[in-house]
């Protein structure tokens, strides 16, 4: 592994790198990145303006296709929120040191997807002012949820999740927000950081005590976080896979699901840390041996996928169903089979690319991957919810759907949310964990380059 | 539990600069047990044989389910933490290449099954030639797929391409990560189609394609149950400079974590197909839920899931000498009743058969003799212990914790 020069390397430095965008004004391309992203995001919100002012009947799906973009769309954002907290978690639980370098983006990366695909069921209800229905309250009809639908079971779920990654998440950041309270300036503006970095660290004075606490608490909320994450999306998936409808009924959609969620995400990880250690010099904090490691992971779960993928195409032949032949026939080459071939170009066929070492430490390479597999994991999304209901079991329904100018504003909207919250975020917060980044390089510091290179 | 009183099985020590090395196994009374318990499965085979060959030959298959599963659970356990570059299996590695050994039973097995007791167990196999297979099929395509050459080219060139890898991944000095890549993909992708020749085609209407996962991770389980047990007996005695608390609680955690993932893969299939509610797949549970069988389907679960996981969930009975083990065995002995309880069902749809399960437990025994043997064959030729790993001495000062 190419380490870091230790004897370059002190507590006081790694505190200044990583608190010094907090403090300085924001360089051209970040301020370019986030008007641009803002810009999205309001389109975004103009789309859910026009909706609750409009109706349903602006977006392209019909009374066949019925779950279109949004659904695709949610699904994948919460994929994306998965990864994140599957790195942290059990990347802490395997004693993989090597994740106090990616830890921090993986664990803002999970809260911005999850509140970004929590929108999408609910606007998706027809009538979100009504959505407060969802939770178990006493009513004058007496009418309760359908506790054996997994729709239902899909709000507990993701409430659950979110909660569980907003507090692991925060909870990671409170000795760095007393870091960075500590260092604010001694003028108003200054003072009014203090404030509120004070408030936001809880009166974290870095005690032995505070350390303890910390340490058992952040190891449990990982604890809890690891089946929280897998069962929020195995939730996900059965929703889809209890039903009858040709390509969801597959008893390997849960597992299935969550190893698609692990690839997807870890590949939009890559998109942010990428550009993150260049924009902001954390060259010596997010190495290449990270970003080398993070695409082995990828390789692994993309090596999963590709196997779920023959399984079903083989399950299907087998069950000698003529709706699930039918239906994976019509993907391979129906008038919407680009978006399956695509699929596999980006997420079967680019990662090979990972096998070999000097691709995987090539930035260019990296990036590339990334963001294929990022547009193939949205299409595997697209291809699942939408191939399937074009093609149900009976053929008068079958219809081609297709975007309306909505459908593409939403979408695009929801990758300027997304940015816009991770950009803020870099600007507020330490993107790499302070406290967990100095026990590493301090360490291997102390011990030698070696240490941090295998374990576990 | 936490109050568990139990002495470690291998208390905190000194570290050490180098282990001493006990030279090969030899364990005259174990191997004569494997030789006592091979004997054992051979006359309960030809009893059975003799009197329902039927049944004989679904206890062959149940058996040999569990030996496979196994056996590549143990290399895939070790190939994962050589890929992944993880040290701390140093220890175990010998444990688990030795475990990884029943293959040539596999092999023998599905030789045995397709010159004489697959047209027993497989419908689609005894009329193979006949009017009556194309009748079985709604297609020619699945027909020809379903034919003995076909079963027996594919699970026979599986199983000689996964004793080729084993020969090339286990012994030596040190982890080997290319070859450790190449045995999971190959050993992955291979146990799925292995699992629908041989469990799945029981009933050629069911499908599930969760089945490979299945098996892979009830394979993980019960080959880190075995290694488990042999670690705690080498830690009495031969290696207790080698087997550290750390190792035990690794072993703990991975143990629970297993257990929560068969769990989880055994749950969804389950839900997923109950309530989809098709025939083709409700039969499959449904013959193996009523008439007794329901019963053994709920000794399995607590066996694999909530006996180890309530056991060693605090860190002290995690590494305690008894609660480790004994969990392991439970998980053994739930693997193997899982393997019977997917065959044995196919061919007693109306309950419990005479004697229950005794026979194919008898069979069973027979071949985890056979495993015994080769493992303690492999230990002979082998060593208990990788000496010369350069990893071996730092994890065992639990360098790799700090």
């Amino acid at each position: 592994m190419s380490a870091p020069r230790e004897p370059e390397l002190t507590a006081r430095q790694i505190t200044d790198d990583l608190t010094a965008p907090i403090f300085r004004l924001p360089s051209l391309q970040w301020v370019g990145g986030f008007l641009t992203a803002a810009g999205l995001a309001g389109l975004f919100g103009l789309a859910i303006l026009a909706y609750c002012v409009e109706g349903y009947g602006i977006f392209g799906v019909d009374n066949t296709v019925n779950w279109g973009n949004d659904i695709g769309s949610y699904v994948f954002w919460i994929g994306i929120a998965v990864a994140g907290t599957l790195v942290s978690s059990v990347l802490l639980l395997f004693r993989q040191r090597w994740r106090t370098g990616v830890n921090r983006a993986t664990e803002a990366m999970t809260v911005f997807a999850i509140n970004i695909a929590g929108i999408y069921p609910l606007i998706h209800t027809g009538r979100p002012w009504v959505d407060y229905w969802l939770l178990p309250l006493p009513n004058d009809l007496s009418l309760w949820e359908q506790f054996k639908s997994p729709i239902v079971w899909d709000v507990f779920a993701i409430t659950g999740y979110a909660t569980t990654s907003v507090l692991f998440f925060y909870l990671g950041l409170i000795p760095d927000f007393a870091a960075v309270r500590d260092r604010c300036p001694d003028n108003r503006f200054g003072r009014l950081q203090r404030l509120l970095y004070s408030a936001l660290s809880l009166g974290w004075k870095g005690t032995a005590s505070d350390w303890r606490h910390y340490e058992r608490a952040y190891t449990q909320f990982a604890w809890v976080a690891t089946p929280l994450v897998v069962g929020m999306h195995s939730t996900i998936a059965t929703l889809l896979a209890v039903s009858l409808v040709p390509g969801w009924h597959a008893s390997v959609f849960p597992p299935y699901f969550v190893s698609g969620a692990i690839f997807g995400g870890l590949a939009m990880a890559m998109l942010l840390l990428i550009p993150l250690r260049s924009a902001f010099s954390l060259e010596r904090y997010i190495t290449i041996d990270h970003l080398d490691r993070l695409a082995k992971i990828m390789l692994t779960v993309g090596m999963i996928v590709l196997y779920v993928y023959v399984t079903e195409f083989f399950t299907a032949w087998y069950s000698e169903s003529a709706a699930e032949q039918g239906q994976y026939w019509y993907r391979l080459t129906g008038e919407h089979k680009a978006f399956f071939w695509t699929m596999i170009l980006c997420n079967v066929v680019s990662i090979q690319l990972l096998w070999f070492r000097s691709l995987r430490r090539n930035l260019g390479v990296l990036l590339l991957v990334a963001f294929m597999v990022n547009a193939g994991m949205w299409l595997e999304r697209y291809n699942i919810v939408v191939l399937s209901l074009e093609r149900d079991h009976l053929p008068s329904k079958w219809t081609a759907y297709a975007f309306t100018g909505w459908d593409y504003i939403i979408l695009s909207g929801s990758f300027g949310l997304f940015f816009t919250q991770f950009l803020l975020f870099c600007r507020v917060a330490p993107v790499v964990s302070i406290a967990e980044i100095k026990a590493t390089l301090l360490r291997r510091g102390r011990h030698g380059a070696d240490q941090e290179a295998s374990h576990g | 539990m936490s109050a568990c009183t139990c002495p470690d099985p291998a208390p905190a020590a000194a570290a050490v600069e180098r282990l001493a090395d006990p030279g090969p196994l030899s364990a005259p009374r174990l191997a004569g047990a494997g030789g006592v318990l091979a004997v054992i499965g051979v006359v309960a085979f030809t009893a059975l044989l003799l009197t329902d060959a039927g049944r004989a030959w679904g206890a062959l298959l149940a058996a040999t389910v569990a030996v496979t599963w196994t056996s590549l659970g143990a290399l895939a356990f070790l190939a994962m933490h050589d890929a992944g570059g993880a040290r701390w299996t140093a220890p175990i590695r010998r444990a688990a290449e030795g475990w990884s050994g029943g293959l040539p039973l596999t092999l023998a097995a599905l030789v045995a099954l397709a010159a004489c007791g697959a047209p027993l167990l497989y419908d689609w196999f005894a009329l193979a030639g006949t009017p009556g297979h194309e009748h079985l099929f709604a297609g020619h395509a699945k027909a020809a797929w379903m034919s003995p050459a076909r079963w027996i080219a594919t699970t026979i060139g599986i199983t000689l391409v996964w004793l080729a890898l084993r020969h090339a991944f286990v012994g030596g000095i040190g982890r080997k990560p290319r070859r450790a890549v190449l045995l999971l993909v190959v050993a992955g992708y291979g146990l799925g189609l292995f699992t629908w020749d041989v469990v799945l085609a029981l009933d050629s209407r069911f499908v599930s394609s969760m089945a490979g996962m299945y098996a892979a991770v009830g394979g993980l389980q019960c080959a880190l149950a075995l290694i488990t047990i042999t670690a705690a007996w080498w830690s009495r005695g031969r290696h207790a400079d080698a087997f550290r608390q750390h190792t035990f609680h690794d072993l703990g955690t991975w143990t629970i974590g297993l257990a929560c993932v068969w769990a989880y893969i055994a749950f969804a299939q389950y839900l997923i197909i109950a309530f989809g509610g098709m025939d083709n797949e409700t039969a499959f549970y449904l013959r193996r839920m009523q008439n007794g069988w329901d019963v053994v389907l709920t000794v399995v679960a607590l066996l694999r899931f909530p006996l180890p996981f309530l056991l060693l969930l605090s860190q002290r009975t995690r590494t305690c000498r008894y609660a480790l083990p004994i969990a392991s065995a439970a998980i053994l002995a739930g693997g193997w009743l899982d393997c019977a309880w997917l065959v044995v069902p196919h061919l007693f749809p109306q309950g419990m058969p005479t004697l229950g399960l005794l026979p194919e437990l008898a069979v069973g025994l027979g071949f985890a003799g056979g495993l015994l043997l080769l493992a303690l064959r492999y230990w002979r030729r082998h060593g208990t212990l990788a000496h010369g790993d350069p990893d071996l001495v730092p994890v065992v000062n639990a360098e790799h914790l700090h």
